[in-house]
C-alpha cells in the first residue's frame, strides 16, 4: 500500500503544537510591529514636515538673500558703470563673484549691457556660453525700461542647460540632471547721476542662471550637512513638476513625502517643494526593532519546534513501536519480546496484538500441516499419473508397433491367400501328375500301355507340368512382390523408384484386402517419374488409405473406385488420393489425424492408421497432408511432398 | 565711501576760496608731495588746489563716474593711455602751445589721438624693468632662456627665481612683441592673432617651466616680497624704482627686460599727463588751469619730480641733464624706456585692455583654448570699441 499520500502523525502533532504556540506570538508580533510602524511613520512624517518647512524657509531665505544681494549689487556703481564701460569690469566682476560665491545655485551671473552683451560674467568659463537661447528674453526685458524690475522667469531648454552644465562642471562628462528647467532672474541696472537728475537710464541688467537642478542639489546638500541625510527633495512644483519625474518615479514610490509651499518673491506661479524620506531609512529603527523581534520569534520558533518535536516524538514513539510490531507481524515474524509502553491504552493494543499473533501462529501451524498433507497426496497422485503416463506411452508404442505389424500381417495374409491358389493348383497338378504317373506305371507294369495311352499320358503330364510351372511362377512372382513391399515397409532405405509402377505393385499386393469388395483402383500420373525417396513411406501411406477406404468407406454390395493421382509441381510432388466411399462428416474430419481416433474401435480399430500417415508425411517426407470430405461423397487426401525428402536422423516413426 | 567723503569734505572746506581747482591722481609717491606742492602753489598764486589721491585702478573709474555725475575734478594726473577714453571722460583738447616742457615725439604721441592733444605730459616712463637681487644674481639674464637656465641654481639657493604681478594685463602685453604681435594697430584691434595665442600658451607654460612662476602672484611679488628677498628677479614698473633700490640697498640691481625668442620683451610706456575732464579747460577756470599746467611743466618742478619722487620728467633740459649724469642703473632705466613702446592713447587700446583681461582670465582659468580666448578678446574688444564710438559722455 502506498503511504506517500498520508500525513505523518508526528509531523502533524509537531506542526499543531508549533502552530498553537506560534500563532498567538506571531499575531502579537505583527500587531506590535504594525503599531510601531504606524507610530514611526507618523513620527517620520512629522519630522519630514518640519524639515520640509525648515528647508522651504531656508530656500526662501536664500532666494531672498539672492534677490537682496542682486538688488544691492545692481545698485553698486561699479556694476552699473560696468555696463556702461568695460573700465569698471574688474571691480564689477569681483562683486558678481562675491554674489555667486554666496549663492551656489546661481550657476552663472551675467552683467549684460542694454544691447544684451555680457559685459562681465562669473564664473569666467561662462564667457563661453552663448546666450542666444535667452537673448530674446533679455531683449524683451530691455524693451520696456519702465517695467524693468527684478523678475524671475522659468525656462525649459535642455540643450541650453546641457551647455550650462558642461561649463559649470567641465570635468564631469554627463551630469545626471533632474530637471531641464532653469530660473532666470533679472535685476535692472539703472544709471543715475548724483548731480544730474536728468540722467536716469537703464544701462544693463544682471541675469542670473539658476538651474532647478542646482536648487535641488543644494537643498539635498543642505539636508545632508544638517544631518538630515535620509531626507531628500523629491520635486519642485510650479504649476507642473519642474523635475524629470520619470527618472525619479521609482525612488519617489519608495519615499514618504510631504509638500511645502515655497514663497518666492517675483515668481508669479506658486511653487511647492516636495520632500521625501526613504521609507526604509525612516523606518530604520523600526526595521531594526522588527529584526530583533523576528530574531526572538525565530528563536521561539526553534524552541517551540524543538519542544514540539520532542513532545510529538514522545507521543508518537509508542505508536511507532506498535507500528513496528505490526510490521513485524506483517512480515510473519511472530517472535515476540516484551514491549513496555508508557500509555495503558497502547499497552492494551500491544496485548491484543500479541494474542492475535499467537492465534495466527497456531492457525499457521495448522495450515502448514494441511498443506504438507495435501502436498504429500498430490505428490503420490502425481507419481501415479507419471507412471500411468509412462504406461500409456509404452502402450501407445506397442499399439503403433502392433498396428504396423497388423498391417504387415494383413499383407502377409493377403499374399498367403494369393500364393495359396497357385500353390494349391500346383499341388493338385502334382497330385494329378502323381496319379498319372501311377497309372502309367501301372499300365507299364501291366503292359497295358498303349501308344495313345502314352501320348495321352504325356499330354496330361505336360499339361500338369505346365500348370505346376505356371502356378509356381505365379507364386514366385507374388512372393517376390510381397518381399519387395514387405521389405520396403519395414525398411527405411532411400532409393530410387518409379512411383507409378510402385503404386501399381502396391495395389496388386493389397488385392486380397479388396477380395470381399468390388473395388477398382485407378492410378494416374507420369509413368516415367522416378523418385529418390522412401518407397516404404509411400507404401505405408497408400496402404493405410486403401485399407481405410475398404474397411470404413466401402460397403460390399456396391462397386467402389479409388483414384490415386500424382504430378510434379514447382519441385513438389502433389499426390491425390480419392475414394467414393461414405465420406466423413465435418466433426470427424477435424479429428481424422488424431491418434487413437477411430469410429470402429469396437470392430478392432486402433485409431492410429491416419495418425501414422500424418507423421510419415510430415516427418519422414517433410510434406503436408490435408483431407476433405463430406458424408456420402467419399474422401480426398491431398499430399504435397518435396521431391527429395529431408535427411532423417531418426528412422523410426511412431 | 570714505574716499568720496574725503573729497566732499575738501570741497566744502575750500568752497569759500576765490579760485579752487581740484586735481586727482594715482601716483603713490606723489601722495603727500603733491599736496605740499599745491600748498606752495596756493601761497604763490592764491589758487587753492584740492588734491585727491585714488589708488591705481580707481582713478579711471572714479573719473568716469565723476564725469557722469557731473562732479568731475578740474584736472587729473593720469597715465596717458586714459586718453583712449577721452570721449567718456570728456577730456579737453589741449592746444599745442600749452605743452611747453617737451616736444619729443615719444612724449607727444602718448597724448595725441586723431591729431589732437588731450593731455600735457608731465612725467615719462611707466615702463617695466627687470629688477634683481644681487645677493642671488651675479649677472642678470639677458634672455628668457638664460633666466630659465638660472632657475635651478637659484632654487638651490633657496630663492624663487622670479615673480611678478602675473595676472595683470600690463605685464602680460609686454610678452606679446617677442611673438610678433601687439594689441592694436592703427586703432584696430589685433587680439585674435596667432602671436597672441602663442603668447598666452607661453605665458601659462611658465608656471610649469623650471621657473615655476607663481600665477597667483599679485603686486606683492613684484614689490614687497621681492624686496624681502623671496625672489631673485622681478618685473616691475619704473614707479617702483626708488623704493626697490632703497629696500635692497647694495643688493639692488636693475636690467633691461630679457629677450625672448631673440626679440626683447617690450613693455609699454606712457607719460603721466595732466588731463582736463569734463571739458574743464573750456570752463571758467581755464586760466587757472593753464597756469597750474605751466607750473607743473616748469624746469623747477620737473627737476623736483625726479629728485623728490623719482618720477622721470619730460622737460627736455631736465632730461638731458639727467641723461648726462646718469649712473649705470639710471642708464638701464633710460635705455629700457627707449626700448619700450608707447601705449597708444586710442579708444582701440582702451577697448583692447578690456578684451585682453577677459580673454586672459578665461585662458588662465583653464576652460578655454588659446583660440577661444583670443576670439573672446577680439569680440569683447570690438564690442567695447563699438560701444565707445557710439557713446559720448552722457549729457
Amino acid at each position: 500500500m502506498q503511504l506517500s499520500g498520508f500525513r505523518s502523525l508526528r509531523s502533524t502533532l509537531s506542526w499543531s503544537i508549533l502552530a498553537l504556540a506560534l500563532i498567538p506570538t506571531l499575531l502579537t508580533s505583527f500587531y506590535l510591529i504594525s503599531r510601531f510602524q504606524q507610530l514611526a511613520e507618523e513620527s517620520a512624517f512629522s519630522t519630514l514636515r518640519q524639515t520640509a518647512n525648515i528647508l522651504a524657509n531656508d530656500i526662501e531665505r536664500d532666494y531672498q538673500l539672492l534677490f537682496t544681494g542682486l538688488r544691492s549689487v545692481s545698485k553698486d556703481p561699479d556694476v552699473i558703470y560696468a555696463s556702461y564701460t568695460g573700465v569698471f569690469g574688474p571691480k564689477a566682476k569681483l562683486k558678481l563673484a562675491d554674489l555667486a560665491h554666496m549663492h551656489p545655485s546661481a550657476y552663472g551671473i551675467f552683467l549684460v549691457d542694454k544691447s544684451g552683451w555680457p559685459v562681465e560674467v562669473v564664473p569666467t568659463q561662462f564667457e563661453l556660453l552663448d546666450l542666444s537661447p535667452i537673448s530674446a528674453r533679455i531683449d524683451d526685458y530691455f524693451a520696456n525700461p519702465i517695467d524693468a524690475t527684478q523678475k524671475i522667469e522659468t525656462i525649459k531648454d535642455a540643450k541650453f542647460l546641457d551647455r550650462v552644465f558642461k561649463l559649470h562642471a567641465p570635468n564631469i562628462k554627463q551630469v545626471k540632471r533632474v530637471s531641464d528647467h532653469m530660473f532666470v532672474i533679472y535685476a535692472p541696472l539703472w544709471l543715475s547721476a548724483v548731480d544730474r537728475a536728468e540722467v536716469h537710464e537703464l544701462v544693463g541688467a544682471l541675469v542670473v542662471l539658476m538651474p532647478v537642478h542646482a536648487i535641488y542639489e543644494n537643498a539635498n546638500k543642505k539636508l545632508k550637512s544638517a544631518g538630515s541625510g535620509e531626507t531628500s527633495m523629491l520635486d519642485i512644483i510650479s504649476e507642473d513638476s519642474l523635475l524629470n519625474l520619470e527618472s525619479h518615479q521609482l525612488v519617489h514610490d519608495n519615499f514618504l513625502s510631504v509638500k511645502a509651499p515655497l514663497t518666492l518673491a517675483k515668481h508669479q506661479a506658486p511653487v511647492q517643494i516636495e520632500m521625501g524620506i526613504d521609507r526604509r531609512n525612516a523606518l530604520a529603527a523600526i526595521a531594526n526593532l522588527e529584526l530583533k523581534l523576528w530574531a526572538i520569534v525565530g528563536f521561539l520558533i526553534l524552541l517551540f519546534a524543538g519542544v514540539a518535536l520532542i513532545a510529538s516524538r514522545r507521543i508518537v514513539s509508542p505508536l511507532h513501536k506498535i507500528s513496528g510490531l505490526v510490521e513485524q507481524y506483517s512480515r510473519a515474524d511472530y517472535h515476540t519480546y516484551p514491549l513496555q509502553l508508557r500509555f495503558v491504552e497502547l499497552q492494551r493494543i500491544v496485548l491484543v496484538l500479541d494474542q492475535m499473533a499467537e492465534r495466527i501462529q497456531e492457525d499457521q501451524r495448522e495450515l502448514e500441516q494441511r498443506v504438507e498433507d495435501r502436498t504429500h497426496e498430490l505428490k503420490t497422485t502425481n507419481e501415479e499419473l507419471t507412471l500411468t503416463m509412462e504406461r500409456l506411452k509404452a502402450t501407445q508404442s506397442q499399439l503403433v508397433e502392433a498396428e504396423k505389424m497388423s498391417q504387415l500381417g494383413q499383407l502377409v495374409a493377403g499374399v498367403a491367400h494369393e500364393i495359396n491358389t497357385p500353390v494349391g493348383v500346383s499341388v493338385t497338378a502334382a497330385t494329378l501328375l502323381q496319379d498319372e504317373m501311377g497309372n502309367i506305371q501301372a499300365q507299364i507294369s501291366e503292359g497295358k500301355l498303349t501308344r495313345s495311352g502314352l501320348d495321352e499320358h504325356i499330354a496330361k503330364t505336360n499339361q500338369c507340368a505346365e500348370m505346376i510351372l505356371s502356378n509356381l511362377n505365379r507364386a514366385a512372382e507374388l512372393i517376390k512382390n510381397f518381399k519387395e513391399v514387405a521389405v520396403d515397409q519395414s525398411s527405411e532405405q532411400l532409393r530410387e523408384f518409379n512411383l507409378h509402377s510402385y503404386i501399381r505393385d502396391l495395389v496388386s499386393s493389397l488385392r486380397p484386402e479388396f477380395k470381399h469388395h468390388k473395388v477398382s483402383v485407378d492410378v494416374r500420373g507420369d509413368e516415367s517419374l522416378m523418385l529418390f525417396s522412401y518407397p516404404g513411406a509411400f507404401s505405408q501411406i497408400l496402404t493405410n488409405m486403401m485399407v481405410n477406404s475398404v474397411r470404413h468407406g466401402f460397403d460390399q454390395d456396391n462397386e467402389h473406385h479409388i483414384w490415386v493421382g500424382f504430378r510434379v509441381k514447382d519441385s513438389f510432388l502433389e499426390l491425390t488420393y480419392h475414394d467414393d466411399g461414405k465420406g466423413v462428416d465435418e466433426e470427424n474430419l477435424k479429428r481424422l489425424f488424431d491418434p487413437f481416433y477411430t469410429t470402429r474401435r469396437a470392430s478392432g480399430g486402433t485409431g492410429l492408421g491416419l495418425h501414422i500417415v500424418y507423421n510419415v508425411v510430415s516427418q519422414k517426407l517433410g510434406g503436408t497432408i490435408g483431407a476433405s470430405s463430406a458424408p456420402g461423397e467419399g474422401i480426398t487426401f491431398t499430399l504435397v511432398l518435396p521431391l527429395t525428402p529431408p535427411v532423417q536422423s531418426v528412422t523410426a516413426v511412431e | 565711501m570714505k574716499l568720496w567723503g574725503l573729497l566732499f569734505a575738501c570741497l566744502m572746506t575750500f568752497s569759500t576760496s576765490a579760485t579752487q581747482l581740484t586735481i586727482w591722481h594715482q601716483k603713490e609717491a606723489a601722495r603727500d608731495w603733491l599736496v605740499e606742492l599745491c600748498k606752495v602753489y596756493e601761497q604763490k598764486t592764491g589758487v587753492k588746489i584740492n588734491v585727491g589721491y585714488l589708488p591705481t585702478g580707481e582713478l579711471k573709474t572714479s573719473l568716469v563716474r565723476s564725469v557722469i555725475d557731473g562732479d568731475a575734478p578740474d584736472m587729473a594726473w593720469v597715465p596717458s593711455d586714459f586718453i583712449g577714453d577721452y570721449q567718456k571722460l570728456e577730456f579737453s583738447v589741449i592746444p599745442p602751445e600749452l605743452i611747453t616742457a617737451t616736444s619729443a615725439t615719444n612724449h607727444l604721441q602718448t597724448v595725441t589721438y586723431d591729431n589732437q592733444h588731450y593731455g600735457i605730459p608731465l612725467t615719462g616712463g611707466n615702463h617695466l624693468l627687470l629688477y634683481y637681487n644681487k645677493k642671488y644674481v651675479e649677472k642678470p639674464a639677458t634672455s628668457w632662456e638664460e633666466l630659465v637656465n638660472q632657475a635651478d641654481q637659484l632654487k638651490a639657493k633657496g630663492v624663487k627665481p622670479i615673480g611678478w604681478k602675473y595676472s595683470e594685463s600690463y605685464w602680460f602685453v609686454a610678452f606679446i612683441p617677442p611673438f610678433g604681435g601687439f594689441p592694436v594697430e592703427n586703432n584696430l584691434l589685433t587680439l585674435n592673432t596667432p602671436s597672441m595665442q602663442e603668447t598666452l600658451t607661453f605665458y601659462r607654460d611658465m608656471t610649469t617651466s623650471p621657473l615655476q612662476v607663481d600665477a597667483s602672484c599679485d603686486y606683492d611679488c613684484s614689490f614687497a616680497r621681492f624686496n624681502n628677498g623671496e625672489f631673485a628677479y622681478t618685473i616691475n614698473g619704473d614707479w617702483a624704482y626708488t623704493d626697490i633700490a632703497k629696500a635692497l640697498g647694495e643688493d639692488f640691481g636693475v636690467a633691461l627686460l630679457p629677450s625672448l625668442n631673440g626679440k626683447p620683451i617690450q613693455s609699454m610706456y606712457a607719460t603721466m599727463s595732466l588731463v582736463f575732464p569734463n571739458q574743464s579747460l573750456s570752463g571758467e577756470k581755464r586760466k587757472a588751469l593753464i597756469d597750474f599746467a605751466n607750473y607743473m611743466q616748469s624746469f623747477e618742478i620737473q627737476q623736483r619730480l625726479f629728485s623728490e619722487i623719482s618720477s622721470f620728467p619730460v622737460h627736455e633740459q631736465v632730461v638731458a641733464a639727467l641723461e648726462n649724469s646718469a649712473d649705470p642703473a639710471l642708464k638701464v632705466f633710460l635705455t629700457q624706456m627707449q626700448k619700450s613702446k608707447g601705449a597708444p592713447p586710442t579708444p582701440a587700446m582702451s577697448a583692447a585692455w578690456i578684451g585682453i583681461r577677459k580673454g586672459f582670465d578665461l585662458y588662465m582659468s583653464g576652460h578655454a583654448s588659446p583660440e577661444e580666448a583670443t576670439a573672446l578678446m577680439q569680440r569683447v574688444g570690438e564690442h567695447e570699441l563699438k560701444k565707445s564710438q557710439k557713446q559720448s559722455a552722457i549729457k
